[in-house]
């Protein structure tokens, strides 16, 4: 009784270790040899952007070639929690760069750390987008104007995301704010009826947009890179409004505590140049920082809107609260 | 060395709380306002789910009596335990897929109550089943054959004898309820319907880690107190052969695959649509495959070492008390602590993962599963101690071969969730890409039509672990 155990066990055991073997040996096909180094850089980012889909791992791989070095990715589940990630580790294992930082994060991010400064920034900027609604064409007549936003016709079609928990969140709640000052709790109660639902993040809101529980979604001007260049579908559409759109805009740093300074330098430096700028446009689906990259491609396509200067810091919540909180 | 193992066990189970304690310099309690709300939506929430589910779980308990055949009850048992086999974010998205392409779903308390409630119910009948049996099989067939009726046989006999099983289901899917965090974080909308859900808001707008981790510590004693006054096991090991069909609700008996129905059917009707999304050709998703089932495999193994540790150093009634009590602290905060644990690199981190998740299921199922395989053996365990027989002797000879069906079960299950989580992961995982994490990805990345493609070889990895361990019950006992 006992052996069998043991041998069910040390069976089991074997077998995690050969199905990591085999990842391993599917991952290591035609690397060549010289791509192992005692150099290795430490990178903290958000899981989407080195996922599957992601943009990331192209990046990375690029930059291992092109330096000899070994790069060590380290995720923190959501954006929203890098800067938590980047404090706990600064006492053990620092990390030589932070990628995913946007710009309501920046000033809580010179508060909990330091940053060297690269090409004379603390923080690259690498990609952008405006933000506004998208829907799709002959599902609504859209909205002309924001407060077009609170007619009837759209009740229980807006899907919003939840500021707590959502950057795309943030910048809408940031946005009414901007546009309606001391009107902010006003213009939400009033905008309440209309919405299908507060997501808590932008993705599950994005998804019930498309699986047409929504008829408006708040998201990036560049989502409709995704729908006409990949989908080859330009039913869908954004809405412009003359007041203005926030811009999100997502930056790299090196922390100051870094371990191999210069490779870190080098590796947030090579995020603007042509190559790694036309893929995150490509799988990040943003606009890229560095100008020219998008032409010839669907992103020179993309409405311009015009934008209105983002507030770099998240405003108090208690509008918000007095209306979605019960 | 028992006294040992029973003091390792306790200390791992705690360990992401003493990491915290070690990590956090300066402690502060959180304002009576910055919890108490959520803590009373909370308790209402869990209240209700809890009492609903009994209610249902009872209607479902006397559909379930209609199946006499003995394969027809086993099929019958699986399909009311599926709901708590899946993933909470597999319900979330199945019920999405019903409601969602007829009218808005309808956010909220109410929404999440009623997740809870088909999550639970089949649980509680299964329980209810088992109980029933166990306690008054005999004499509710001698009821039937004098003639007593239906009624009479619940408030006289049954009620009396299972009032405090009754009330242990009762905690324990409330314990579920309250702790639940994928469920409320969605279907709750703008209502914080549980502490978990207000603990994630803490660390995400605050980075409080003191304040998360002292509310995680005041919803965990809560629950171990709870727990203290109801120490009964309430899930008997064997399932039951025979049915009671005197007690049966005729012609209902098809209801106990509703909520099995309910979750397959809201997941096959998502894919609508999505053939067409064919899976990309650099979709690294064999890579995930691969890492998902290791990742599994692992933490289903480490739960069977744990379970045998812990029945070597029991029978011990404190550790008992403590293990039927204890529930781990959030996913955000465990996988928190692991992090801060020394070492890197991706060996170190699919060990941390291994460890966080196996902190997090390792006493749900104890205290589901497992406990009552073990309290059963309890008398055996001391003839065979005054018989002379050494603690190993009976773990081996005594205790293994009786409870190894319910153990790897256990971990079965265990290897399941392993599988399917991506709370956890997507903290801890760092280059590892694991199913979920690529489905997270892909629904990033506008492509929800392939995420949803990815879930057939989730299921296939999640359900081929659960059978690998079913399965060498049978072997390893024989």
């Amino acid at each position: 009784m006992r052996n069998r155990l043991v041998v069910f066990l040390l069976l089991g055991v074997c077998l995690v270790f050969v199905l990591l073997f085999g990842r391993q040996v599917y991952l290591g096909r035609g690397l060549p040899r010289a791509q192992f180094s005692d150099k290795k850089i430490r990178v903290l980012t958000y899981s989407t952007f080195i996922g599957s889909s992601g943009p990331g791992r192209e990046i990375v791989d690029r930059f291992k070639k092109a330096h000899g070095c070994d790069v060590e990715v380290v995720t923190s589940g959501d954006a929203g929690l890098l800067l938590e990630r980047l404090r706990m580790a600064q006492a053990s294992t620092p990390f030589d760069v932070v990628i995913g930082l946007d710009q309501m994060m920046l000033e809580d991010a010179r508060n909990k750390s330091k940053w060297k400064r690269v090409e004379d920034k603390e923080f690259v900027a690498f990609d952008w987008s405006p933000m506004t609604f998208v829907y799709r064409k002959g599902a609504i007549e859209p909205p002309k104007t924001f407060d077009e936003l609170l007619d009837p016709r759209f009740k229980g079609r807006i899907a919003l995301q939840d500021p707590r928990s959502s950057s795309p969140g943030v910048q809408f709640y940031n946005w009414v704010g901007a546009l309606k000052d001391d009107g902010t709790a006003d213009y939400l109660a009033k905008l309440q009826p209309n919405v299908q639902s507060v997501s808590p993040s932008w993705a599950f809101s994005y998804g019930l947009f498309k699986k047409q529980q929504a008829d408006l979604v708040f998201s990036y001007v560049t989502s409709l890179a995704f729908h006409w260049g990949v989908e080859k579908d330009r039913s869908y559409q954004v809405v412009a409004f003359a007041q203005g759109h926030p811009i999100q805009t997502e930056f790299a740093a090196v922390p100051e505590g870094c371990r191999e300074c210069e490779l870190a330098h080098d590796f947030v430096v090579s995020l603007v140049q042509a190559d790694a700028q036309k893929a995150i446009m490509e799988k990040n689906f943003m606009f890229p920082v560095l100008r020219g990259v998008e032409q010839g491609t669907i992103f020179a396509e993309l409405p311009q809107l015009k934008t209105y200067e983002t507030p770099s810091k998240m405003r108090n919540l208690s509008d918000w609260d007095k209306v979605f909180k019960h | 060395m028992r006294a040992a193992l029973r003091v390792s066990l306790g200390l791992l189970l705690l360990m992401p709380y003493l990491i915290w304690l070690l990590w956090i310099p300066v402690w502060s309690w959180p304002e009576i306002s910055e919890w108490l709300p959520y803590f009373t939506t909370a308790l209402k929430q869990a209240a209700l789910s809890a009492a609903l589910a009994l209610v249902c779980g009872f209607f479902l308990f006397l559909a379930a009596q209609g199946w006499t055949t003995v394969r027809a009850r086993a099929l019958s048992e699986l399909a009311l335990l599926l709901p708590n086999m899946v993933p909470p974010l597999f319900l979330v998205l199945s019920l999405l897929s019903w409601v969602t392409p007829w009218a808005a779903f309808p956010y909220g308390l109410g929404a999440v109550i009623f997740a809870h409630v088909l999550l639970n119910a089949g649980l509680v009948a299964v329980s209810l089943d088992r109980l029933l049996h166990s306690r008054a099989g005999l004499m509710a067939e001698t009821a039937w054959v004098m003639g007593a009726s239906r009624t009479r046989f619940w408030l006289q006999v049954a009620w009396p004898l299972l009032r405090l099983d009754v009330a242990c289901i009762f905690l324990f899917v409330f314990s579920l309820c309250f702790t639940s965090f994928s469920i409320p974080l969605v279907l709750g909308g703008e209502h914080k319907t549980t502490l978990e859900v207000a603990i994630y808001d803490i660390l995400r707008m605050e980075g409080r880690w003191d304040k998360a981790v002292i509310l995680a510590a005041l919803q965990s004693v809560m629950l171990f107190v709870m727990a203290l006054v109801l120490p009964h096991a309430f899930f008997p090991a064997k399932p039951v052969r025979r049915a009671l069909p005197f007690l049966a609700l005729k012609g209902w008996r098809l209801i106990v695959f509703v909520p099995a129905a309910v979750i397959l059917g809201g997941w096959l009707a998502g894919l609508t649509g999505t053939a067409k999304a064919a899976l990309e050709p650099d979709l690294p998703w064999v890579d995930a495959f691969l890492t998902t089932l290791a990742l599994g495999l692992a933490a289903g193994l480490l739960h069977l070492i744990l379970f045998l540790v812990t029945a070597y150093v029991l029978p011990h009634a404190r550790l008992t008390r403590f293990l039927n009590g204890y529930l781990a602290p959030s996913s955000v905060i465990t996988a928190f602590a692991l992090l801060l644990l020394p070492g890197e690199g991706i060996t170190i981190a699919f060990a941390k993962l291994v460890v966080a998740l196996t902190l997090i299921s390792f006493p749900l199922l104890y205290r589901w599963i497992v406990h009552s395989a073990l309290a059963a053996l309890g008398e055996q365990v001391s003839v065979a101690r005054s018989l002379g027989a050494d603690w190993r002797m009976i773990l081996f000879e005594i205790v293994w071969p009786q409870v190894a069906g319910q153990v790897l079960r256990a971990c079965g299950l265990a290897a399941l969730w392993a599988a399917g989580d991506f709370a956890v992961s997507g903290v801890i995982a760092g280059d590892l890409n694991t199913v979920p994490l690529l489905m997270e990805s892909l629904l990033g990345n506008y492509r929800i039509e392939t995420a949803q493609l990815l879930m057939f070889p989730l299921l296939f990895a999640g359900l081929g672990l659960y059978g690998l361990f079913v399965g060498a019950a049978r072997h390893v006992v024989r």
